[in-house]
């Protein structure tokens, strides 16, 4: 655990290792202890730093060197046999041209030196389409350091909020525009005003960090690198409703991101950051980690604040909703991690015009490249940007180091998670946008993207993505546990070539009894990768109805599966 | 139970604002926060439900209520949608999603449904029916694989057939929210979601039931009327065991029993039974039931000793002999050698007859029954103090009272169904304060628990009046407009600190003090007690301290307060209110005062004896003295039931003429000179009178079996052999006479109680009835204080019986046993008795969990089987009274209370020591 009370001099050299969940995948760790040993070794102070992940999961592990008077320098793909001679070069002979693992150097600023001939992040085709605001500490600082965040403005901004009245603050954020990146889409302020204007006095909030989304990891990637700007963004939103008690709500999975929180609420908690008189305001607040019950629908807000309250993980019917009757009974604000990170943004840095606020053009939207892409990572770009450009301009298009082989065709795109299905390469210049991939029958949802190339089968897929649907539903309401599970057979038989064209038909009634019928947001889009690759993709559909996969695909699984 | 009804104080309750919307066209207005399925019931929309329960939250999941809303983008659920003020309803507009809902249900159901055990009475199908959803496969657009989720059949009452269960949720949440148990819950997820009890086991529960009464397919289902024919009648009763008086559907095909479900509405069960009601009549058709024709060892009619054995006889020949030796022996010795028991199981108008044939026909007073033996200290506290001898609110007080204190009550055992309104009231945020030695299921339900020494109610009731009289926390107005004797009530007190009280009662001395402040700062708060104030040489005492309490701090004639023993028997109430008592005529009218008398001689056209006659425990010393020479028992059983067995039995073999009349050869019927087999309760007619004062009618659901006898005809038999002829014809003509010389009851005629029951004093027709009493005055005038200082327990333990013994009642079984054992699944739950033992105890004595142990008094000994708990404390041992194999009652001491001549059942003084080594663990 970092301290901030043992840490080193500023003007200390540091070396960065990015030990977030996708670079201890990679070999971090590896990567860390031969850093470590190397830095015995030296000859002189060196202060080592765990850090998230800078986005950039395509180049992990990751390891940054920062030198005084000079630039940060990024490796990538560093393997631990490497990492001594590495150090050694860069410590000693800082002649970087030529060396296969540096990425990119960091903007210097006015007291230091640039390296020649290494290209700058932001220059980086993955950076140059990116706007990073909530990312921009990730991978950069360390992470449970109230130094590092407080140096960044950190925790200014509900110092500010808490100068403020609680209506003052709500009506901040409604003019900033932002609304729920958790896939809703709802006016975080409308949200924020319902619960305060409850009558019952005990309200509460919970950021929801509970991701589940296949190809779904920004909420992971900003938890690891960044932790306070979740916990003052709940703060902020605590004293804008009058809670006096708030959760943070992460998957039981997510060890590194639970260690994460715990260490930086413990450091709150600690410095009086949070307890019963907040920076002598006297607001108290108390905010307790939880973690996920490990079904896929507790990150819906009914089901989370049902396992919370220690029931089984079912949603509940919406109206009312929790910010009326929520945990306890009591109202309840439920705000993904990554709005509450917008929010602390914008206390901590006000927005100067509307062209920044959070639903302005300006605004920034994180989303997780994953599938048959060259450069999976999380980015993070302006609202609007068009899927064609974060798919190719930024995420180097298919092929790569990903799943998918270069040589192959955009096929689809699973925007959102399975809840938003595919979209077609003619769709690709729709813009990342709420109202806009609601227009094209989508959603951001998760922000989730997964690209699939021309080798797979949208029946495949569809067929696919449903049994993930059918394993995730709770079983509560009838549609969705039996329909999804119908839904799967029905696939079943069209993968297999023993569905006939009428069957379409019922497919497609099927999909809208799921649909209309379905409790919850899970069980109403849980047709959606059907109906999608059914708009999309008739014609694979067609084919296996006249016997045969278009890709292929469908005969090598089965066989696959038989072998 | 009223949830709409109540007007509890601990809500808080806030007059919600309308809203007005349209339903189908109608314009409807309902409070806000309603839900659409609320308000179109009040317009009598139908909106069909399955997973739907009024008892329990929404849930939402069975999707067949999917309205559709003007303006809605989707269907909404009605069940869950609160109204919106406008809001425009069309509860037809979805009925082609709810028909492929209904397709989707039944292609995961059984595909034999329209021809299964429970074919056209589930819910579920005559919905698929009514929307035209497809009842086989091969109509049906979703068809599919079907879940294979095997049945449970081996728990002793219900059959978990999990092919059938739609996961409706409405068990999992009755069992919690309703009952407030949470025996079953979900198991894992989506297509597989199971209804499961925790692990996957066999489910071990209270078997309540009350997930089979609410099930919508037949997947639960009782396990007695597996094969049972389809039911082609209903008769609406009143349940036969304990004195909540659950109202109760018997379904019966012919003259079989098919199944027993709650009546709702009634407000003392309101959807709601407990095992025994439930599951617990199957006694009826035991093999030992009196009078039933049958081959081997039954007995098919009266019987009569002949040369020591009981022997058949016709019934002319056995009730000759009764009226031929009771005359003799009235002849002989006197109308004091004789005695009556009269029976707190049998109707109002039975035992009415019963004691007016003792009385006017034999001329004899005494006449006492179980009642002594269970709250005589309660009638006789409340009648000292306040003036009746009956709970003062009633069970649905509960819910209204802020505070709560249970004071040797084990509610959730002894009156489960009562305890579900105390449950539901402590969850709404109602304080519970319990006093028991064990730490019983309600201990775990308390706010503050007081583990109090056997035997130390007073010290410990002492000590709360103490901290309540420093705080002054009194009620001084209402001590000085409606009370008398409160200065030495004030001055008794004074010693007894909480600390002191603790060295009596070894309760820590914040805890009296924080249950004096609670009770004491209370808006309303409602004592209940039970046996564990009274049977003690110091019940009455107990009992005064609770009403010194109540009336000191104002809290008696209140909706949610008062003083109120929660009563044992279905009827012990009425058998009490029928003067079942030595002292008094019905409607509790003192033999003692000439004009009552007069009254009741006019009216019988007999002379009323006006002497005192004994009571229960008097009346078996009587006859072991050779004093009283017969004993005409109606349907008790006071071997196993009274003190020291053994002097019991003596007693009745001491006697000229022992007279049983009851339904099974039990052990007293098993020592009487002539035994006349009587009706049980789905076989009478008449009234009982709950623990509210409720007097409800009961209706025969069977005839009496071919060789036994209407109780009230065996009644008037008797009677007419005696020389008082009875001329009624019908139980009705019984309860009219009742009512023109009981003016309590003078406005409850049996027309009234066809639209449910009413609780006396009734004076008229056109009075509600009394949900609670002493809103204006007292009977007495003002309600009296009585200073009371404690007295220790007749026995305590010492060096060679060094545990304490207390005794009670498990939730299966109830009292004797004579109708619990003989029910299959309850004697196959709970087949033998026990002695609760605390861990320390045990090691010391060197017995283990399940080893048989002999327990000795200075009365007898017994060999029963260790239960290792943690509920009793250590010294303290626990066995229910139960078991004639067993005991307790062997054991306990027949010291009385001089106040009201209750035994001391609740303490004695035992030794334990290891029966034999402890058996193998199969």
């Amino acid at each position: 655990m970092s301290d901030d009370a043992q840490r080193p001099p500023d003007n200390y050299p540091r070396i960065f290792v990015g030990t977030g969940s996708c670079g201890l995948a990679a070999g971090a760790a590896g990567v860390f202890d031969a850093a470590r040993q190397w830095v015995r070794e030296a000859s002189q102070d060196i202060h080592l730093v765990r850090t998230g992940c800078l986005g950039m999961c395509h180049r992990e592990p990751v390891l940054e060197i920062h030198l005084p008077g000079r630039s940060r320098v990024v490796y990538g793909e560093v393997r631990a046999e490497q990492v001594a001679d590495l150090l050694t070069r860069h410590f000693y002979q800082p002649e970087l041209e030529g060396v296969p693992q540096v990425v990119g150097q960091r903007a210097p600023d006015h007291e230091s030196r640039p390296y020649e001939n290494v290209p700058l992040l932001t220059e980086l085709a993955f950076f140059s389409g990116q706007r990073q605001r909530l990312l921009a500490r990730a991978g950069r600082i360390d992470p449970h350091s109230l130094v590092d965040y407080e140096t960044e403005g950190g925790y200014g901004g509900i110092r500010a909020a808490l100068g403020m009245k609680p209506q003052e603050v709500r009506d901040r954020v409604r003019r900033s525009g932002l609304s729920g990146r958790g896939g809703g889409g709802f006016l975080t302020a409308d949200k924020w005003e319902l619960a305060a204007s409850q009558p019952d006095g005990q309200r509460y909030v919970i950021a929801n960090g509970d991701e589940g989304d296949p190809g779904a990891f920004s909420d992971r990637t900003l938890l690891e690198s960044d932790p306070h700007a979740v916990i003052e963004g709940l703060m902020i939103a605590a004293w804008a409703t009058g809670a006096s008690r708030g959760f943070i709500y992460t998957r039981a999975a997510y060890a590194t991101v639970i260690h994460r929180l715990e260490v930086a609420l413990a450091f709150c908690v600690k410095r009086g950051y949070l307890g019963d008189n907040i920076f002598g305001s006297g607001f108290a607040l108390d905010i307790q980690l939880r973690k996920g019950s490990g079904s896929y629908i507790c990150g819906e807000e009914t089901a989370l604040i049902a396992t919370l309250e220690g029931r089984p993980p079912m949603p509940d019917e919406k109206p009312p909703r929790p910010a009326q009757r929520g945990f306890m009974g009591h109202p309840t604000v439920v705000n993904n991690v990554e709005t509450l990170a917008c929010v602390s943004h914008q206390f901590v840095t006000p927005p100067d015009s509307a062209d920044q606020a959070d639903g302005g053009a300006a605004a920034t939207k994180l989303l997780s490249l994953s599938g048959a892409i060259a450069r999976p990572g999380v980015v993070e770009v302006p609202l609007g940007t068009p899927l064609r450009q974060v798919i190719f301009d930024i995420g180097g298009g298919v092929g790569g180091n990903g799943n998918g082989d270069a040589a192959r065709k955009f096929k689809a795109v699973l925007v959102g998670g399975p809840d938003g299905g595919f979209l077609p390469a003619s769709l690709l210049d729709t813009p990342v946008d709420f109202a806009a991939l609601r227009a094209v029958g989508s959603t951001l949802g998760s922000g989730a993207l997964v690209v699939v190339d021309d080798t797979a089968c949208m029946v495949g897929l569809a067929r696919y993505f449903s049994r993930f649907e059918a394993d995730a539903s709770c079983g509560k309401c009838v549609p969705c546990r039996v329909g999804t599970t119908r839904l799967v057979e029905r696939l079943d038989r069209i993968v297999q070539g023993r569905a006939t064209r009428a069957e379409l038909t019922t497919l497609e009634h099927l999909c809208g009894v799921i649909r209309d019928g379905s409790l919850c947001g899970l069980g109403r889009a849980a047709p959606t990768p059907v109906t999608t690759a059914l708009t999309h993709f008739y014609a694979d559909f067609e084919a296996h109805i006249a016997g045969h996969c278009p890709t292929g695909a469908c005969d090598r699984e089965q066989t696959a599966g038989e072998a | 139970m009223n949830i709409g009804t109540n007007s509890g104080t601990n809500s808080g309750t806030a007059t919600a604002p309308a809203v007005s919307l349209n339903i189908d066209g109608q314009p409807v207005t309902v409070e806000a926060g309603r839900t659409i399925l609320e308000a179109a019931r009040t317009v009598g929309v139908d909106i069909p439900t399955l997973c739907y329960d009024a008892k329990t939250k929404p849930f939402g999941g069975c999707r067949v209520c999917l309205v559709k809303v003007a303006g809605s983008e989707r269907p909404v659920a009605a069940c869950t949608t609160p109204c919106g003020d406008g809001m425009v309803v069309d509860t037809q507009g979805s009925r082609d999603l709810v028909r492929d809902v209904l397709n989707l249900q039944m292609s995961d159901h059984p595909e034999n449904c329209t021809v299964c055990a429970a074919s056209g009475h589930t819910a579920l199908h005559d919905l698929a029916e009514t929307f035209g959803a497809a009842a086989t496969d091969r109509d049906n657009p979703f068809a599919g694989t079907r879940r294979e989720q095997a049945a449970e059949t081996i728990n002793p009452f219900i059959v978990r057939d999990y092919n059938a269960c739609i996961q409706c949720g409405k068990c999992i949440r009755v069992c919690d929210e309703a009952r407030g148990v949470v025996a079953i819950g979900w198991k894992g997820g989506s297509f597989n979601l199971k209804v499961t009890a925790p692990f996957d086991d066999v489910l071990d529960c209270e078997f309540c039931g009350h997930c089979v009464d609410v099930c919508p397919t037949g997947s639960l289902r009782e396990k007695m009327a597996e094969g049972a024919p389809q039911p082609d009648r209903t008769v609406t009763t009143i349940c036969g065991y304990c004195g909540v008086g659950c109202g109760m559907h018997v379904q019966l095909a012919g003259d079989q029993v098919v199944r027993i479900t709650p009546e709702y509405g009634n407000p003392s069960n309101d959807g709601a039974l407990c095992v025994k009601g439930k599951f617990g009549y199957d006694f009826i058709q035991h093999r030992e039931r009196l009078g039933v024709p049958g081959k081997g060892e039954r007995v098919t009619g009266p019987l009569v000793r002949k040369n020591g054995r009981l022997e058949p006889a016709s019934w002319d020949e056995a009730l000759d002999m009764v009226g031929r030796r009771l005359l003799e022996i009235r002849a002989a010795h006197g109308p004091e050698a004789i005695a009556g028991m009269p029976s707190a199981k049998c109707t109002n108008e039975e035992n009415y007859a019963f004691q007016k044939m003792l009385r006017g026909g034999l001329v004899t007073n005494h006449i006492d029954h179980c009642t002594r033996l269970c709250h005589a200290a309660s009638t006789k506290g409340l009648i000292m103090a306040l003036g009746t001898g009956a709970m003062t609110n009633s069970t649905d007080d509960f819910e209204a009272a802020d505070v709560i204190f249970c004071c040797g009550t084990n509610t959730i055992e002894n009156h489960p169904v009562s305890a579900l309104k105390l449950k539901r009231a402590v969850r709404k945020g109602a304080r519970l304060i319990v006093a028991d030695p064990r730490r019983i299921e309600l201990a775990e339900w308390a706010d503050i628990w007081l583990d109090l020494q056997p035997g130390t109610n007073s010290a410990l009731l002492l000590g709360m009046l103490h901290v309540i009289l420093a705080e002054d926390l009194v009620d001084h107005a209402f001590i000085a407009a409606r009370t008398e004797g409160f200065e030495a009530v004030r001055q008794a007190a004074q010693r007894y600190t909480p600390e002191f009280s603790a060295t009596i009662t070894g309760v820590a001395p914040h805890k009296i003090m924080e249950a004096a402040r609670l009770y004491g700062r209370a808006n309303a708060a409602a004592i209940y007690n039970g046996m564990g104030i009274t049977q003690h040489i110091s019940g009455t005492d107990n009992m005064l301290c609770l009403t010194n309490l109540a009336l000191a701090t104002g809290n008696v004639g209140r909706l949610g307060t008062g003083v109120n023993p929660l009563r044992g028997q279905n009827n012990v109430q009425g058998s009490c209110d029928m003067a079942g008592i030595p002292t008094e005529l019905p409607g509790y009218q003192l033999i003692a005062d000439p004009a009552v008398r007069a009254k009741f001689g006019n009216a019988w056209g007999t002379p009323i004896p006006d002497w005192i006659g004994k009571t229960l425990v008097e009346i078996t010393d009587a006859a072991h003295a050779g004093e009283i020479k017969a004993i005409y028992v109606l349907g008790e059983n006071p071997i196993l039931s009274d003190p020291d067995v053994n002097k019991t039995t003596e007693a009745l073999k001491n006697l000229d003429l022992l007279v049983v009349q009851d339904i099974f050869l039990t052990e007293t019927a098993a020592l009487a000179h002539v035994v006349l087999p009587g009706a049980s309760f789905l076989e009478k007619d008449g009234t009982f009178t709950n623990t509210d004062r409720r007097v409800q009618r009961v209706r025969a659901a069977l005839p009496t079996p071919p060789g036994a006898m209407d109780d009230l005809k065996i009644i008037m038999e008797v009677s007419r052999r005696i020389g008082l002829t009875m001329n009624y014809r019908s139980p009705e003509d019984v309860w009219d006479e009742i009512r023109s010389l009981w003016p309590g009851v003078a406005g409850i005629s049996y027309a009234r109680l066809e639209q449910g029951g009413i609780q006396w004093p009734c004076p008229s027709e056109d009075h509600p009835g009394t949900p609670f009493l002493y809103a204006e005055t007292f009977p007495i005038g003002r309600a009296r204080f009585y200073p009371v200082e404690f007295i220790p327990s007749a026995e305590l333990p010492d060096a060679e019986y060094p545990l304490m013994l207390t005794t009670g009642r498990w939730l299966l079984h109830y009292h004797t046993g004579s109708m619990t054992r003989r029910s299959r699944g309850i004697d196959e739950a709970l087949p033998e008795g026990f002695v609760e033992i605390h861990p320390d105890d045990a090691e010391r004595i060197g017995v283990v969990a399940d080893q048989p142990v002999r327990v000795t008094s200075r009365r007898g000994t017994i060999t029963v089987r260790a239960l290792v708990s943690h509920r009793s404390r250590p010294g303290v041992v626990f066995i229910p009274f139960h078991f004639a194999e067993a005991a307790a009652n062997a054991l306990t001491n027949t010291a009385l209370d001089p106040k009201c001549k209750i035994p001391e059942l609740k303490v004695c003084a035992v030794h334990i020591e290891a029966a034999a080594a402890p058996a193998a663990k199969g």
